[in-house]
Protein backbone atom coordinates (compact mmCIF):
# COMPACT_ATOMS: atom_id res chain seq x y z
CA UNK A 1 0.00 0.00 0.00
CA UNK A 2 3.03 2.41 0.98
CA UNK A 3 4.24 1.45 -2.55
CA UNK A 4 1.49 2.29 -4.74
CA UNK A 5 1.03 5.52 -2.54
CA UNK A 6 4.70 6.71 -3.42
CA UNK A 7 4.36 5.37 -6.68
CA UNK A 8 1.26 7.65 -7.24
CA UNK A 9 2.77 10.53 -5.35
CA UNK A 10 5.67 10.32 -8.66
CA UNK A 11 2.84 10.68 -10.57
CA UNK A 12 1.49 13.28 -9.56
CA UNK A 13 4.83 15.08 -9.12
CA UNK A 14 5.61 14.26 -12.71
CA UNK A 15 2.40 15.79 -13.66
CA UNK A 16 3.16 18.58 -11.55
CA UNK A 17 6.42 19.32 -12.64
CA UNK A 18 4.79 19.03 -16.47
CA UNK A 19 2.03 21.60 -15.79
CA UNK A 20 5.16 24.71 -14.19
CA UNK A 21 6.96 23.70 -17.85
CA UNK A 22 4.01 24.03 -19.86
CA UNK A 23 2.91 27.15 -17.76
CA UNK A 24 6.80 28.57 -18.21
CA UNK A 25 5.95 27.90 -22.33
CA UNK A 26 2.79 30.29 -22.33
CA UNK A 27 4.30 32.74 -20.28
CA UNK A 28 7.69 33.05 -22.31
CA UNK A 29 5.68 32.81 -25.34
CA UNK A 30 3.21 35.48 -24.16
CA UNK A 31 6.06 37.35 -23.17
CA UNK A 32 7.45 37.48 -26.28
CA UNK A 33 4.37 38.26 -28.52
CA UNK A 34 3.82 41.69 -26.12
CA UNK A 35 7.60 42.62 -26.82
CA UNK A 36 7.14 41.96 -30.90
CA UNK A 37 3.44 43.93 -30.55
CA UNK A 38 5.58 46.77 -28.52
CA UNK A 39 8.22 46.70 -30.72
CA UNK A 40 5.50 47.00 -34.26
CA UNK A 41 3.83 49.83 -32.36
CA UNK A 42 7.20 51.58 -32.02
CA UNK A 43 8.09 50.37 -35.63
CA UNK A 44 4.99 51.95 -36.70
CA UNK A 45 5.61 55.34 -35.17
CA UNK A 46 8.82 55.32 -35.77
CA UNK A 47 7.81 54.61 -40.20
CA UNK A 48 4.40 57.24 -39.70
CA UNK A 49 7.06 60.05 -38.49
CA UNK A 50 9.54 59.69 -41.29
CA UNK A 51 6.48 59.35 -43.82
CA UNK A 52 5.23 62.77 -42.43
CA UNK A 53 8.49 64.58 -42.19
CA UNK A 54 8.56 63.33 -46.03
CA UNK A 55 5.19 64.96 -46.43
CA UNK A 56 5.70 68.30 -44.69
CA UNK A 57 9.03 68.99 -47.27
CA UNK A 58 7.09 68.00 -49.79
CA UNK A 59 3.58 69.49 -50.21
CA UNK A 60 2.82 72.31 -51.98
CA UNK A 61 0.78 73.83 -49.21
CA UNK A 62 3.97 74.46 -47.46
CA UNK A 63 6.43 74.46 -49.75
CA UNK A 64 7.77 76.10 -52.99
CA UNK A 65 10.04 73.13 -53.74
CA UNK A 66 10.94 70.04 -51.82
CA UNK A 67 12.85 70.94 -48.78
CA UNK A 68 12.68 74.29 -49.63
CA UNK A 69 9.64 75.98 -47.53
CA UNK A 70 8.35 79.43 -48.10
CA UNK A 71 8.14 81.74 -44.98
CA UNK A 72 4.90 83.14 -45.71
CA UNK A 73 3.09 79.98 -46.55
CA UNK A 74 4.19 79.08 -42.84
CA UNK A 75 3.20 82.02 -41.62
CA UNK A 76 -0.88 81.97 -43.55
CA UNK A 77 -0.83 78.37 -42.18
CA UNK A 78 -0.07 79.67 -38.75
CA UNK A 79 -3.01 81.88 -39.09
CA UNK A 80 -5.48 78.99 -39.62
CA UNK A 81 -4.64 77.64 -36.25
CA UNK A 82 -5.74 74.16 -35.23
CA UNK A 83 -8.61 73.90 -37.40
CA UNK A 84 -5.62 73.77 -40.23
CA UNK A 85 -3.51 71.43 -38.64
CA UNK A 86 -6.48 68.72 -38.34
CA UNK A 87 -7.43 69.46 -41.67
CA UNK A 88 -3.76 68.69 -43.06
CA UNK A 89 -3.92 65.80 -40.44
CA UNK A 90 -6.66 64.92 -41.82
CA UNK A 91 -5.36 64.47 -45.76
CA UNK A 92 -2.71 61.88 -44.21
CA UNK A 93 -4.81 59.73 -42.47
CA UNK A 94 -5.59 61.63 -39.38
CA UNK A 95 -3.62 61.64 -35.70
CA UNK A 96 -2.13 63.82 -33.77
CA UNK A 97 1.61 64.65 -34.63
CA UNK A 98 3.35 68.30 -35.25
CA UNK A 99 5.69 70.03 -36.92
CA UNK A 100 7.87 72.78 -36.56
CA UNK A 101 10.79 74.82 -38.57
CA UNK A 102 13.35 76.97 -37.50
CA UNK A 103 15.81 78.83 -39.73
CA UNK A 104 19.32 79.26 -39.01
CA UNK A 105 20.07 82.89 -39.53
CA UNK A 106 22.55 83.62 -36.82
CA UNK A 107 20.08 84.62 -34.00
CA UNK A 108 18.34 83.29 -31.27
CA UNK A 109 15.46 81.53 -32.38
CA UNK A 110 12.02 83.58 -31.56
CA UNK A 111 8.93 82.43 -32.58
CA UNK A 112 6.59 83.66 -35.41
CA UNK A 113 3.33 84.42 -34.18
CA UNK A 114 0.45 83.10 -36.83
CA UNK A 115 1.06 85.49 -39.75
CA UNK A 116 4.04 86.99 -38.84
CA UNK A 117 7.35 86.58 -41.20
CA UNK A 118 9.88 88.89 -40.52
CA UNK A 119 11.47 89.87 -36.76
CA UNK A 120 11.18 85.74 -35.99
CA UNK A 121 12.41 82.99 -37.35
CA UNK A 122 10.70 79.46 -35.96
CA UNK A 123 7.43 78.24 -36.77
CA UNK A 124 5.62 75.92 -34.79
CA UNK A 125 2.70 74.08 -35.58
CA UNK A 126 0.06 71.76 -34.26
CA UNK A 127 2.13 71.39 -31.09
CA UNK A 128 0.42 69.78 -27.79
CA UNK A 129 2.33 70.51 -24.62
CA UNK A 130 3.01 68.09 -22.08
CA UNK A 131 2.76 64.87 -24.52
CA UNK A 132 5.44 62.27 -25.48
CA UNK A 133 6.65 61.97 -28.94
CA UNK A 134 8.85 59.96 -31.65
CA UNK A 135 10.19 62.90 -33.69
CA UNK A 136 13.00 63.27 -36.54
CA UNK A 137 14.85 66.50 -37.96
CA UNK A 138 15.79 66.95 -41.33
CA UNK A 139 18.14 70.44 -42.96
CA UNK A 140 16.02 72.45 -45.47
CA UNK A 141 16.40 75.55 -46.84
CA UNK A 142 13.33 78.57 -46.00
CA UNK A 143 12.81 81.11 -48.75
CA UNK A 144 12.76 84.42 -47.42
CA UNK A 145 10.23 86.20 -49.54
CA UNK A 146 11.58 89.68 -47.81
CA UNK A 147 14.65 88.91 -46.11
CA UNK A 148 15.96 92.85 -46.37
CA UNK A 149 13.65 95.65 -46.83
CA UNK A 150 14.52 99.01 -47.33
CA UNK A 151 12.05 102.46 -48.17
CA UNK A 152 12.84 101.72 -51.72
CA UNK A 153 13.22 98.34 -52.21
CA UNK A 154 12.91 94.34 -51.03
CA UNK A 155 15.16 91.17 -51.60
CA UNK A 156 14.60 87.86 -51.38
CA UNK A 157 16.84 85.23 -49.61
CA UNK A 158 17.28 81.54 -49.23
CA UNK A 159 18.20 80.26 -45.25
CA UNK A 160 19.32 77.01 -44.34
CA UNK A 161 16.75 75.99 -41.75
CA UNK A 162 16.00 72.60 -39.73
CA UNK A 163 12.21 70.78 -39.79
CA UNK A 164 10.93 68.44 -36.97
CA UNK A 165 8.54 66.57 -37.35
CA UNK A 166 7.21 64.31 -34.61
CA UNK A 167 4.42 62.05 -33.53
CA UNK A 168 2.48 61.90 -30.49
CA UNK A 169 2.64 58.15 -28.22
CA UNK B 1 -6.27 -4.99 -12.75
CA UNK B 2 -5.49 -3.52 -9.38
CA UNK B 3 -6.99 -0.58 -8.88
CA UNK B 4 -3.74 1.82 -8.56
CA UNK B 5 -3.20 0.57 -12.66
CA UNK B 6 -6.51 1.52 -13.59
CA UNK B 7 -6.21 5.28 -11.67
CA UNK B 8 -2.76 5.46 -13.48
CA UNK B 9 -4.42 4.80 -16.60
CA UNK B 10 -7.43 7.26 -16.08
CA UNK B 11 -4.82 9.49 -14.47
CA UNK B 12 -2.90 9.55 -18.11
CA UNK B 13 -5.67 10.00 -20.48
CA UNK B 14 -7.41 12.60 -18.61
CA UNK B 15 -3.89 14.70 -18.33
CA UNK B 16 -2.58 13.71 -21.43
CA UNK B 17 -5.54 14.58 -22.94
CA UNK B 18 -5.59 18.05 -21.25
CA UNK B 19 -2.37 19.01 -22.54
CA UNK B 20 -3.06 17.68 -26.01
CA UNK B 21 -6.10 19.62 -25.96
CA UNK B 22 -4.59 23.15 -24.66
CA UNK B 23 -1.09 22.42 -26.92
CA UNK B 24 -3.44 22.03 -30.47
CA UNK B 25 -5.78 25.06 -29.37
CA UNK B 26 -2.33 26.87 -28.48
CA UNK B 27 -0.85 26.13 -31.65
CA UNK B 28 -3.62 26.67 -34.17
CA UNK B 29 -4.31 30.04 -32.22
CA UNK B 30 -0.50 30.56 -33.40
CA UNK B 31 -0.54 28.96 -36.70
CA UNK B 32 -4.18 31.64 -37.44
CA UNK B 33 -2.00 34.72 -36.12
CA UNK B 34 1.20 33.81 -37.64
CA UNK B 35 -0.57 33.74 -41.13
CA UNK B 36 -2.42 37.22 -40.29
CA UNK B 37 0.91 38.84 -38.57
CA UNK B 38 2.65 37.97 -42.17
CA UNK B 39 -0.46 39.42 -44.04
CA UNK B 40 -0.22 42.26 -42.25
CA UNK B 41 3.44 43.24 -42.47
CA UNK B 42 2.82 42.69 -46.20
CA UNK B 43 -0.13 45.21 -46.02
CA UNK B 44 2.13 47.32 -44.26
CA UNK B 45 4.65 47.03 -46.91
CA UNK B 46 2.14 48.07 -49.35
CA UNK B 47 1.13 50.94 -47.72
CA UNK B 48 4.62 52.16 -47.31
CA UNK B 49 5.30 51.61 -50.91
CA UNK B 50 1.77 53.75 -51.60
CA UNK B 51 3.16 56.74 -50.05
CA UNK B 52 6.74 56.36 -51.41
CA UNK B 53 5.34 56.74 -54.59
CA UNK B 54 2.83 59.24 -54.11
CA UNK B 55 5.31 61.49 -52.92
CA UNK B 56 8.80 60.56 -55.23
CA UNK B 57 5.85 59.78 -58.14
CA UNK B 58 8.23 56.74 -59.39
CA UNK B 59 6.13 53.67 -60.60
CA UNK B 60 6.76 50.35 -58.77
CA UNK B 61 5.86 46.94 -59.04
CA UNK B 62 3.96 45.22 -55.77
CA UNK B 63 3.81 41.50 -55.86
CA UNK B 64 4.00 40.45 -51.74
CA UNK B 65 0.76 39.96 -51.88
CA UNK B 66 1.16 36.61 -54.10
CA UNK B 67 3.29 34.71 -51.78
CA UNK B 68 0.62 35.00 -49.14
CA UNK B 69 -2.10 34.78 -51.72
CA UNK B 70 -4.61 37.56 -50.90
CA UNK B 71 -5.30 40.97 -51.74
CA UNK B 72 -6.19 44.23 -50.29
CA UNK B 73 -9.44 45.72 -50.73
CA UNK B 74 -9.47 49.29 -50.96
CA UNK B 75 -12.74 50.96 -48.42
CA UNK B 76 -13.68 54.20 -49.35
CA UNK B 77 -16.66 54.34 -47.61
CA UNK B 78 -14.54 53.92 -44.38
CA UNK B 79 -13.25 57.25 -42.29
CA UNK B 80 -9.87 57.40 -42.88
CA UNK B 81 -10.38 54.77 -46.06
CA UNK B 82 -8.78 51.34 -45.30
CA UNK B 83 -6.73 48.24 -47.34
CA UNK B 84 -8.28 45.22 -46.26
CA UNK B 85 -7.26 41.94 -46.27
CA UNK B 86 -9.25 39.47 -48.55
CA UNK B 87 -8.11 36.06 -48.73
CA UNK B 88 -9.61 32.78 -49.18
CA UNK B 89 -9.85 32.09 -45.43
CA UNK B 90 -13.14 33.51 -43.28
CA UNK B 91 -11.43 34.78 -40.30
CA UNK B 92 -10.98 38.53 -40.40
CA UNK B 93 -7.03 38.97 -40.52
CA UNK B 94 -7.20 43.05 -40.36
CA UNK B 95 -6.95 46.53 -42.44
CA UNK B 96 -4.65 49.53 -42.38
CA UNK B 97 -5.74 52.46 -42.89
CA UNK B 98 -4.50 54.59 -45.81
CA UNK B 99 -2.52 57.94 -45.32
CA UNK B 100 -2.88 59.17 -48.55
CA UNK B 101 -5.13 59.78 -51.32
CA UNK B 102 -5.01 56.99 -53.62
CA UNK B 103 -7.29 54.91 -56.13
CA UNK B 104 -7.21 50.93 -56.23
CA UNK B 105 -8.08 48.11 -57.91
CA UNK B 106 -7.31 44.63 -55.85
CA UNK B 107 -4.57 42.16 -57.00
CA UNK B 108 -1.94 39.96 -56.39
CA UNK B 109 0.25 41.62 -58.27
CA UNK B 110 -0.36 45.57 -58.75
CA UNK B 111 1.29 48.43 -59.87
CA UNK B 112 1.52 51.49 -58.12
CA UNK B 113 1.52 55.13 -59.50
CA UNK B 114 0.66 58.67 -59.09
CA UNK B 115 -0.80 61.11 -61.07
CA UNK B 116 -0.79 65.09 -60.23
CA UNK B 117 -3.97 67.36 -61.38
CA UNK B 118 -1.64 70.98 -62.02
CA UNK B 119 -3.39 74.10 -60.74
CA UNK B 120 -0.18 76.50 -61.08
CA UNK B 121 -0.58 77.62 -57.54
CA UNK B 122 -1.18 74.28 -55.75
CA UNK B 123 -0.88 70.79 -57.36
CA UNK B 124 -3.01 67.35 -55.97
CA UNK B 125 -1.41 63.98 -56.07
CA UNK B 126 -3.22 60.77 -56.22
CA UNK B 127 -1.90 57.17 -56.03
CA UNK B 128 -3.33 54.54 -58.16
CA UNK B 129 -3.02 51.19 -57.74
CA UNK B 130 -3.83 48.51 -60.22
CA UNK B 131 -2.87 44.84 -61.30
CA UNK B 132 -2.31 43.55 -64.89
CA UNK B 133 -5.09 45.19 -66.87
CA UNK B 134 -6.22 45.34 -70.55
CA UNK B 135 -8.06 48.77 -70.93
CA UNK B 136 -10.60 48.59 -73.75
CA UNK B 137 -11.27 52.05 -74.95
CA UNK B 138 -14.74 51.65 -77.21
CA UNK B 139 -14.87 55.44 -79.20
CA UNK B 140 -18.71 56.04 -80.66
CA UNK B 141 -17.56 58.83 -82.75
CA UNK B 142 -14.57 60.50 -84.73
CA UNK B 143 -15.20 63.87 -83.12
CA UNK B 144 -12.12 65.60 -82.01
CA UNK B 145 -13.09 66.00 -77.98
CA UNK B 146 -13.61 62.17 -78.27
CA UNK B 147 -10.05 61.00 -79.32
CA UNK B 148 -8.11 63.94 -77.14
CA UNK B 149 -10.25 62.98 -74.08
CA UNK B 150 -9.20 58.52 -74.65
CA UNK B 151 -5.25 60.61 -74.92
CA UNK B 152 -5.80 62.24 -71.51
CA UNK B 153 -7.54 59.41 -69.86
CA UNK B 154 -4.74 56.72 -71.04
CA UNK B 155 -1.97 59.17 -70.20
CA UNK B 156 -3.39 59.42 -66.72
CA UNK B 157 -3.02 55.52 -66.45
CA UNK B 158 0.19 54.05 -65.38
CA UNK B 159 2.41 53.53 -67.80
CA UNK B 160 3.81 49.91 -67.56
CA UNK B 161 6.69 50.01 -69.63
CA UNK B 162 9.26 49.23 -66.78
CA UNK B 163 7.05 47.37 -64.53
CA UNK B 164 6.18 43.76 -64.46
CA UNK B 165 2.96 44.47 -63.97
CA UNK B 166 1.74 45.47 -67.52
CA UNK B 167 -1.15 47.87 -68.01
CA UNK B 168 -1.79 47.58 -71.85
CA UNK B 169 -4.53 49.75 -73.92
CA UNK B 170 -6.34 48.75 -76.80
CA UNK B 171 -9.57 49.49 -79.44
CA UNK B 172 -12.97 47.98 -79.71
CA UNK B 173 -14.89 48.68 -82.31
CA UNK B 174 -18.35 46.44 -82.51
CA UNK B 175 -16.86 42.36 -82.30
CA UNK B 176 -13.64 43.14 -82.50
CA UNK B 177 -10.66 44.35 -80.09
CA UNK B 178 -7.66 45.29 -81.53
CA UNK B 179 -4.72 44.96 -79.38
CA UNK B 180 -2.22 46.10 -81.45
CA UNK B 181 -2.96 49.55 -82.68
CA UNK B 182 0.97 50.47 -81.78
CA UNK B 183 1.93 47.86 -84.15
CA UNK B 184 2.43 45.13 -81.28
CA UNK B 185 0.30 42.88 -79.22
CA UNK B 186 0.13 45.36 -75.95
CA UNK B 187 0.04 48.86 -76.28
CA UNK B 188 1.54 50.63 -73.16
CA UNK B 189 0.13 54.16 -72.27
CA UNK B 190 2.32 56.13 -74.36
CA UNK B 191 2.51 53.92 -77.10
CA UNK B 192 -0.64 53.63 -77.38
CA UNK B 193 -1.36 57.64 -77.21
CA UNK B 194 1.33 58.22 -80.22
CA UNK B 195 -0.62 55.23 -82.26
CA UNK B 196 -3.73 56.87 -82.44
CA UNK B 197 -3.27 58.91 -85.26
CA UNK B 198 -5.93 61.11 -86.70
CA UNK B 199 -5.99 58.26 -89.63
CA UNK B 200 -7.62 56.02 -86.50
CA UNK B 201 -9.85 58.97 -85.86
CA UNK B 202 -13.61 58.30 -86.88
CA UNK B 203 -12.86 54.59 -88.37
CA UNK B 204 -14.72 53.21 -85.64
CA UNK B 205 -17.64 54.14 -83.59
CA UNK B 206 -20.00 50.67 -82.81
CA UNK B 207 -20.64 49.84 -78.85
CA UNK B 208 -18.44 47.03 -77.96
CA UNK B 209 -20.20 43.47 -78.30
CA UNK B 210 -16.72 41.74 -78.25
CA UNK B 211 -15.91 39.33 -75.68
CA UNK B 212 -13.77 40.84 -72.79
CA UNK B 213 -11.31 39.25 -71.03
CA UNK B 214 -11.89 39.31 -67.42
CA UNK B 215 -8.82 41.66 -66.68
CA UNK B 216 -10.51 44.04 -69.00
CA UNK B 217 -11.88 47.51 -68.40
CA UNK B 218 -14.06 48.96 -70.81
CA UNK B 219 -14.58 52.73 -71.32
CA UNK B 220 -16.97 53.95 -74.20
CA UNK B 221 -16.34 57.22 -74.96
CA UNK B 222 -18.78 59.62 -77.19
CA UNK B 223 -20.95 62.61 -77.24
CA UNK B 224 -24.32 60.67 -76.37
CA UNK B 225 -23.63 57.98 -73.72
CA UNK B 226 -26.53 55.67 -72.34
CA UNK B 227 -26.42 53.52 -69.04
CA UNK B 228 -23.97 50.84 -70.79
CA UNK B 229 -24.25 46.92 -69.93
CA UNK B 230 -20.47 46.38 -69.14
CA UNK B 231 -17.82 48.95 -67.86
CA UNK B 232 -18.43 52.83 -68.15
CA UNK B 233 -19.32 55.36 -71.05
CA UNK B 234 -18.27 58.88 -70.93
CA UNK B 235 -18.83 61.83 -72.38
CA UNK B 236 -16.16 63.67 -72.80
CA UNK B 237 -14.83 67.31 -71.39
CA UNK B 238 -16.97 69.71 -73.25
CA UNK B 239 -15.98 73.58 -73.76
CA UNK B 240 -17.36 74.11 -70.23
CA UNK B 241 -14.64 71.46 -68.98
CA UNK B 242 -17.69 69.30 -67.71
CA UNK B 243 -18.17 65.97 -69.37
CA UNK B 244 -20.50 63.38 -67.69
CA UNK B 245 -19.98 59.31 -67.08
CA UNK B 246 -22.13 56.34 -66.49
CA UNK B 247 -20.90 52.74 -64.68
CA UNK B 248 -22.74 49.66 -65.77
CA UNK B 249 -25.85 48.91 -64.45
CA UNK B 250 -25.96 52.23 -61.92
CA UNK B 251 -28.63 54.75 -63.68
CA UNK B 252 -27.09 57.65 -62.28
CA UNK B 253 -24.69 60.21 -64.12
CA UNK B 254 -21.32 61.62 -62.89
CA UNK B 255 -20.17 64.68 -63.79
CA UNK B 256 -16.37 64.96 -65.36
CA UNK B 257 -13.90 67.48 -64.70
CA UNK B 258 -10.45 65.54 -64.91
CA UNK B 259 -9.16 61.94 -65.87
CA UNK B 260 -8.62 60.90 -62.54
CA UNK B 261 -12.82 60.92 -61.84
CA UNK B 262 -12.78 58.47 -65.44
CA UNK B 263 -9.95 56.48 -63.36
CA UNK B 264 -12.40 56.02 -59.74
CA UNK B 265 -15.39 55.23 -61.88
CA UNK B 266 -13.37 52.90 -64.14
CA UNK B 267 -11.33 50.78 -61.35
CA UNK B 268 -14.33 50.28 -59.47
CA UNK B 269 -16.81 49.96 -62.10
CA UNK B 270 -20.29 48.25 -60.97
CA UNK B 271 -18.77 46.07 -58.59
CA UNK B 272 -21.32 46.01 -55.61
CA UNK B 273 -20.17 46.52 -52.05
CA UNK B 274 -22.18 46.93 -49.04
CA UNK B 275 -22.26 50.59 -49.63
CA UNK B 276 -23.04 50.73 -53.08
CA UNK B 277 -20.92 50.33 -56.60
CA UNK B 278 -17.53 50.82 -55.88
CA UNK B 279 -16.90 52.90 -58.80
CA UNK B 280 -19.69 55.03 -57.55
CA UNK B 281 -17.81 55.07 -53.77
CA UNK B 282 -14.15 55.69 -55.38
CA UNK B 283 -15.73 58.62 -57.22
CA UNK B 284 -17.07 59.69 -54.13
CA UNK B 285 -13.88 59.50 -52.73
CA UNK B 286 -11.83 61.40 -54.87
CA UNK B 287 -13.83 64.04 -55.31
CA UNK B 288 -14.32 64.36 -51.80
CA UNK B 289 -10.21 64.35 -51.30
CA UNK B 290 -9.41 66.25 -54.24
CA UNK B 291 -11.83 68.70 -52.57
CA UNK B 292 -11.18 69.21 -49.15
CA UNK B 293 -7.15 69.67 -50.11
CA UNK B 294 -8.26 72.09 -52.91
CA UNK B 295 -10.40 74.53 -49.89
CA UNK B 296 -7.51 74.23 -47.57
CA UNK B 297 -5.35 75.19 -50.48
CA UNK B 298 -7.23 78.06 -51.71
CA UNK B 299 -7.19 79.51 -48.25
CA UNK B 300 -3.75 79.45 -47.92
CA UNK B 301 -3.38 80.77 -51.61
CA UNK B 302 -5.81 83.73 -51.60
CA UNK B 303 -4.13 85.39 -48.17
CA UNK B 304 -0.48 84.48 -48.86
CA UNK B 305 -1.26 86.29 -52.17
CA UNK B 306 -3.03 89.11 -50.36
CA UNK B 307 -0.62 89.47 -47.50
CA UNK B 308 2.05 89.69 -50.14
CA UNK B 309 0.71 92.26 -52.13
CA UNK B 310 -0.07 94.57 -48.84
CA UNK B 311 3.91 94.21 -48.27
CA UNK B 312 4.77 95.41 -51.64
CA UNK B 313 2.41 97.93 -51.65
CA UNK B 314 3.82 99.59 -48.26
CA UNK B 315 6.90 99.70 -50.40
CA UNK B 316 5.81 100.45 -53.94
CA UNK B 317 2.56 101.68 -54.01
CA UNK B 318 2.37 101.41 -57.94
CA UNK B 319 4.18 97.97 -58.35
CA UNK B 320 2.87 95.50 -61.32
CA UNK B 321 2.55 93.08 -58.63
CA UNK B 322 0.11 94.41 -56.26
CA UNK B 323 -2.53 94.26 -59.12
CA UNK B 324 -1.67 91.05 -60.12
CA UNK B 325 -1.47 89.43 -56.70
CA UNK B 326 -4.89 91.03 -55.04
CA UNK B 327 -6.29 90.15 -58.64
CA UNK B 328 -5.38 86.67 -58.22
CA UNK B 329 -6.98 86.18 -54.72
CA UNK B 330 -10.13 87.89 -56.06
CA UNK B 331 -10.56 85.33 -58.84
CA UNK B 332 -9.69 82.46 -56.40
CA UNK B 333 -11.63 83.39 -53.51
CA UNK B 334 -14.81 81.45 -54.61
CA UNK B 335 -12.94 78.18 -54.80
CA UNK B 336 -13.35 78.39 -51.07
CA UNK B 337 -17.56 77.83 -50.58
CA UNK B 338 -17.60 76.13 -54.40
CA UNK B 339 -14.95 73.21 -52.90
CA UNK B 340 -17.40 72.51 -50.23
CA UNK B 341 -20.26 71.42 -52.61
CA UNK B 342 -18.13 69.52 -54.82
CA UNK B 343 -19.21 70.02 -58.11
CA UNK B 344 -22.05 67.86 -57.70
CA UNK B 345 -24.43 69.34 -59.85
CA UNK B 346 -23.97 70.31 -63.43
CA UNK B 347 -24.25 73.99 -62.26
CA UNK B 348 -22.05 73.72 -59.31
CA UNK B 349 -19.46 71.81 -61.39
CA UNK B 350 -19.72 74.17 -64.23
CA UNK B 351 -18.51 77.25 -61.26
CA UNK B 352 -16.13 75.33 -59.89
CA UNK B 353 -14.36 74.60 -63.62
CA UNK B 354 -15.04 78.19 -64.78
CA UNK B 355 -13.39 79.18 -61.30
CA UNK B 356 -10.62 76.76 -61.49
CA UNK B 357 -9.42 78.42 -65.23
CA UNK B 358 -9.77 81.70 -64.11
CA UNK B 359 -7.39 81.06 -61.14
CA UNK B 360 -5.04 79.36 -63.12
CA UNK B 361 -4.75 82.13 -65.68
CA UNK B 362 -4.63 84.81 -62.95
CA UNK B 363 -1.54 82.72 -61.31
CA UNK B 364 0.05 82.27 -65.01
CA UNK B 365 -0.07 86.33 -64.80
CA UNK B 366 0.97 86.53 -61.58
CA UNK B 367 4.52 84.24 -62.62
CA UNK B 368 4.73 85.93 -66.49
CA UNK B 369 5.26 89.30 -64.24
CA UNK B 370 7.57 87.55 -61.45
CA UNK B 371 5.40 87.94 -58.66
CA UNK B 372 4.95 85.64 -56.83
CA UNK B 373 8.94 84.33 -56.14
CA UNK B 374 11.21 87.28 -58.27
CA UNK B 375 10.23 90.69 -57.12
CA UNK B 376 13.02 93.01 -58.36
Amino acid sequence: MKKAQSELMNYVFLTFLLMVAVTMIIIFLIGWQVTQLNFEKSKGITDRALFLLKYTTATPLLVKDVSLFDDRKLAMFAVGGEETCTKLASFVGGGDWFFNVTVFDGKAPVRCAPGEVTNCNQWSFCEQSGRKFTAFALPVNVYRTFAITTPTDFLTQTDLGVVTVGVYT
Amino acid sequence: MEVYELFKMVFGLIASGFILFFLINFAGLYAGVGGCTGKNIALKNFLKSVEDVYLTENEIDFTDFKRLQFTAAFQPWQSPPAFQIVDDATENCGYIRATVPVLSKPGEEVVIDARTINLGWWEYSMAIVIPETLVVFSPRDGNDATWDFIRDVTLAFPETDNTETKVRFALCDSGKIDEGVCGSAGCSAFDFVASILPATQGTMSGACTATLPDNALLISVGAICDVPTNGICVQPLGSNGIGSAMIANVSQQFTIIDPLDVIALSLGGDEETLFGPQGKLLYNYKRASFFQELGLATELATVRALDLAEAIHTVHPDHRCFSALTSFATVTAPLIPLAETEGKTPSEATALVATLTASKNAYTTVVDLGCDYLFT
